[in-house]
């Protein structure tokens, strides 16, 4: 009799998991991005041959720029003066639509899903809108001048701006409102009395934050023919006055730098320990000297959103979704609210 | 006032904008397109490359030593500080005209942006999970990547592509002032009066950015 | 044996000899004071017998923790010395350190697993003590390493849940993990920081049943800290009390009483735990 033996290989369980479609997908995506970054860089020819003649470009360059031609000082007070103008009026106008657009878009605001709905998409379709693309079209309407830059300034913050105010009428606490309309006071009277006053330091942090943005943004508007100190900048670079234009490129990063330390010492002040800061150091000289600030204050992290709404629970403090704003954000995925960061609202791609 | 004037002009002014035309320039426009993309993409990669290190030396948990940490960390915040605009225009005026310019000023801006997300994320990281790990006799390098890297990796990713997409909406401004993309041929657009093209740019640009999200949201949450 | 019925009485008993020489673990005359004023152990001295599963009760703030993070150097000692495995650990630095923590596991309260990672990777970051040079990703690490963290998991009954990602397990789940990456260098000694604090009382059974078995199937030396009585009577060979930074009870528990050890704690707060 024969006995035939079945050798049978012993199954060695599997150490390494079976790649995921997923995982795939966004292993190729990133492969794909950083070969096409590469290759943007070869192509443009970014290499150190480049930079190298360009350091050589620039040392010659400034040896022959300086001195530069800083306008005088009436020349240069109006031309701020302008472009501050235009920049609060459009973040006035920005936070007064914003407002609007958010109380109609909010839940405990808005009883109706169907205006909700519509104020969102408006809010989101703002988004999308660019403020050079607005001026060139709203200077055909109001002809040159700050009416347009005003509008396109102010029209296209409403989509950040509404975003956060929106979420933060949601995130607040609703209760103040609940209990002034159990005591029979109409919608209008609701808000105004209870859901106001409680977002009322979001409404001015954002708006102040975006009154920063909005100045860096107000300057690429001169090259269309919106007044102000981007326009004095662009008739310099057109004509090659470099020394013109460099001394006016420096005002403008003054501006830049003075607008937020104020506006980061104002939002500081309105929302606590809690909000960022003033990117420069300036405030820690003031600080050490009041003795009431700490180095730690002036950079600290993010702090840890609020647990997710969709109540995921979170093995560890990570900071949400990207930093939303163009440039900055003192939270980054909400509004800032009285009691810090509001929670991850985590929804792709934020807003500008 | 002038506003109402302006109001009753709308629907005239509205109608020069449409229908969206291309003037007869369509493969130049889309040419210009993709070097506005290359110039966004250049920028990004030229920018996370070097805001890596820079994140993780400014990091208060991760440098050497304190003093590192500050260093850096004030480093970053100064090239926050600057504009971009006004860096493209530094970098054109002295390497001249062209793309090379706005990717090195995108660049600069994206390593600004980039290497403060990246500290902090580092410094919200979870220690106890390297205690654990040093624990059981990993060296320091090996904590870093084996724990702290990878809590931050997913919100390192996810910043970058957005990044990208950041960077590509001011790549296209930037070309109106010389550094090079579509953003030039929208002033002139502007300047000949030729509406419509400025429309169709418009719509090229903003069907881009939504291609650009869309692949954003979606690496998003898969490298959650 | 007559019990003693007072606690003085227990804490005049003479602590259980072990040869410090020999065993695995001992500590002389250990102090550590943190800035600015806190003394988290004062004078302790004990020794920890091979293969023993010895038990650190306590409440918190008695010192425990600390006393356990001085045995694989996460702290040092102000004074007195520590020895592990025939070395003095305040003199052991670097690739030394590193060599003497191969042997030593360490399993927490918290767990301590990265989140984001599966079980599977987590416990093979357990051997990087073992390995040179640092890894990122599953890939990286060598299939030796891959095939014994499976073994460890296989162990502790998770070998299906290699792949899932650690913060999608139970707790029960996340703390077995754990172990496995504590045992996946073959270590002799294994010490546990209130490994059940943080789990329900049905999971806190299965980690201390797990623990006891594979001690006895490793012969490993345990020491793990705890701050329930009952556990501790249930689990120890032998327990070690701390209160306030002082070691007030060292005896075998086939010595004591429930109630003679909870009066020890009674004595601390109204409520002994």
């Amino acid at each position: 009799m024969l006995t035939t033996l079945v050798v049978e290989k012993p199954e060695t369980p599997r150490t390494l998991n079976t790649p995921t479609p997923a995982g795939v997908l966004a292993t190729v995506i990133m492969l794909a991005f950083v070969t096409a970054g590469a290759w943007a860089v070869a192509e443009l020819k970014i290499n150190a041959a480049t930079l190298v003649r360009g350091w050589e470009n620039a040392v010659r360059f400034f040896r022959n720029v300086m001195p530069l031609d800083f306008p005088g000082l009436a020349e240069l007070w109006e031309m701020t003066a302008l472009t501050l103008a235009i920049v609060v009026s459009a973040t006035v106008l920005a936070v007064v639509l914003s407002l609007i657009a958010a109380l109609l878009a909010a839940r405990p605001t808005s009883k109706s899903p169907a205006v909700r709905a519509t104020a969102r998409f408006f809010i989101v379709l703002m988004r999308a809108a660019p403020e050079l693309i607005l001026a060139i079209f709203f200077i055909r309407v109001f002809g040159f001048g700050s009416m347009a830059g005003i509008l396109a300034l102010g029209l296209s913050s409403i989509g950040m701006v509404g975003k956060l105010y929106a979420d933060a009428i949601e995130d607040a606490d609703d209760g103040p409102r609940e209990a002034v309309e159990t005591n029979g006071a109409g919608r209008i009277q609701q808000i105004f009395g209870a859901t106001l006053p409680t977002v009322m330091p979001a409404i001015v942090a954002t708006g102040l934050h975006r009154f920063d943005i909005n100045l860096r943004n107000s300057v690429i508007l001169g090259w269309v023919g919106v007044g102000g100190i981007g326009m004095e900048l662009s008739t310099a670079l057109s004509v090659r006055q470099y020394d013109r234009g460099l001394a006016l490129a420096l005002v403008v990063l003054a501006l830049c730098i003075i607008t937020e330390i104020v506006s980061g010492m104002w939002r500081s002040r309105l929302l606590g320990r809690r909000a960022e800061p003033s990117r420069f150091g300036f405030l820690w000289l003031f600080g050490k000297m009041k003795g009431r600030w700490s180095p730690e204050l002036l950079d600290a992290p993010p702090h840890p959103p609020a647990p997710s709404r969709r109540g995921m629970p979170r093995a560890s403090a990570r900071p949400c979704s990207p930093a939303c704003s163009w440039r900055s954000s003192p939270c980054p995925c909400g509004p800032p609210t009285s009691t810090g960061c509001a929670s991850s609202r985590a929804s792709p791609a934020c807003l500008r | 006032m002038r506003f109402f004037e302006g109001f009753a002009r709308l629907p005239e002014v509205t109608a020069r904008f449409l229908p969206p035309s291309d003037g007869g320039h369509l493969v130049l426009l889309l040419e210009q397109l993709l070097i506005t993309f290359q110039i966004a993409l250049a920028g990004t990669l030229l920018g996370a490359v070097i805001a890596l290190p820079v994140g993780v030396l400014a990091a208060r948990n991760v440098a050497p030593n304190p003093t590192t940490a500050k260093v850096f960390r004030t480093i970053i915040v100064v090239t926050r500080g600057i504009p971009e605009l006004i860096l493209a225009i530094v970098f054109v005026i002295v390497t001249g005209m062209g793309p090379v310019a706005g990717a090195l000023a995108l660049a600069v801006g994206a390593m600004g942006l980039l290497s403060k997300l990246v500290a902090d994320s580092l410094e919200e990281t979870d220690t106890r999970v390297q205690t654990a790990l040093r624990a059981n006799g990993a060296t320091e390098w090996q904590v870093f990547f084996g724990a702290t890297l990878r809590q931050v990796a997913p919100a390192v990713i996810a910043h970058v592509i957005y990044q990208l997409d950041v960077n590509f909406r001011s790549a296209t401004l930037l070309g109106v002032v010389g550094a090079g993309g579509i953003g030039f041929y929208l002033l002139n657009a502007n300047r000949v009066l030729q509406f419509e093209v400025v429309t169709f740019i418009l719509v090229l640009v903003v069907a881009v950015v939504l291609a650009l999200e869309a692949i954003a949201v979606l690496l998003r949450y898969i490298v959650r | 044996m007559t019990s003693a019925t007072t606690p003085a009485d227990i804490e005049q008993r003479v602590p259980h000899w072990v040869d410090p020489e020999s065993a695995p673990l001992s500590m002389r005359g250990v102090t550590k004071f943190f800035a600015p004023s806190t003394t988290a152990l004062d004078d302790v001295s004990f020794a920890v017998e091979e293969s023993s599963f010895t038990v650190l009760l306590g409440l918190s703030g008695s010192g425990k923790s600390t006393l356990l993070r001085l045995v694989n150097g996460l702290h040092l000692p102000t004074s007195g010395t520590v020895q592990v495995l025939g070395r003095d650990i305040s003199a052991t630095k670097g690739a030394a350190l590193r060599s003497l923590r191969r042997d030593i596991g360490m399993v927490f309260q918290q767990f301590h697993l990265v989140g984001s990672m599966t079980a599977l990777e987590n416990v093979c970051a357990g051997a990087l003590g073992s390995l040179r040079g640092p890894r990122f990703g599953l890939i990286t690490y060598p299939k030796s390493v891959r095939q014994s963290a499976l073994e460890q998991l296989e162990r502790v009954g998770l070998a299906d849940q290699r792949f899932q990602r650690a913060d999608t397990l139970s707790g029960g789940q996340q703390q077995r993990v754990a172990v496995a990456r504590a045992l996946v260098q073959r270590p002799r000694i294994l010490l546990a920081d209130e490994p059940v604090a943080s789990l329900d009382p049905e999971s806190s059974d299965q980690i201390m049943t797990l623990i006891s078995q594979i001690a006895k199937e490793d012969n490993l030396t345990v020491l793990c800290t705890l701050h329930q009585v009952n556990l501790a009577m249930e689990w120890g060979d032998r327990i070690i009390g701390l209160r306030q930074g002082q070691l007030v009870l060292d005896e075998l528990t086939a010595n004591l009483t429930t109630e003679e050890t909870m009066e020890i704690y009674a004595s601390v707060s109204g409520a002994g735990r």
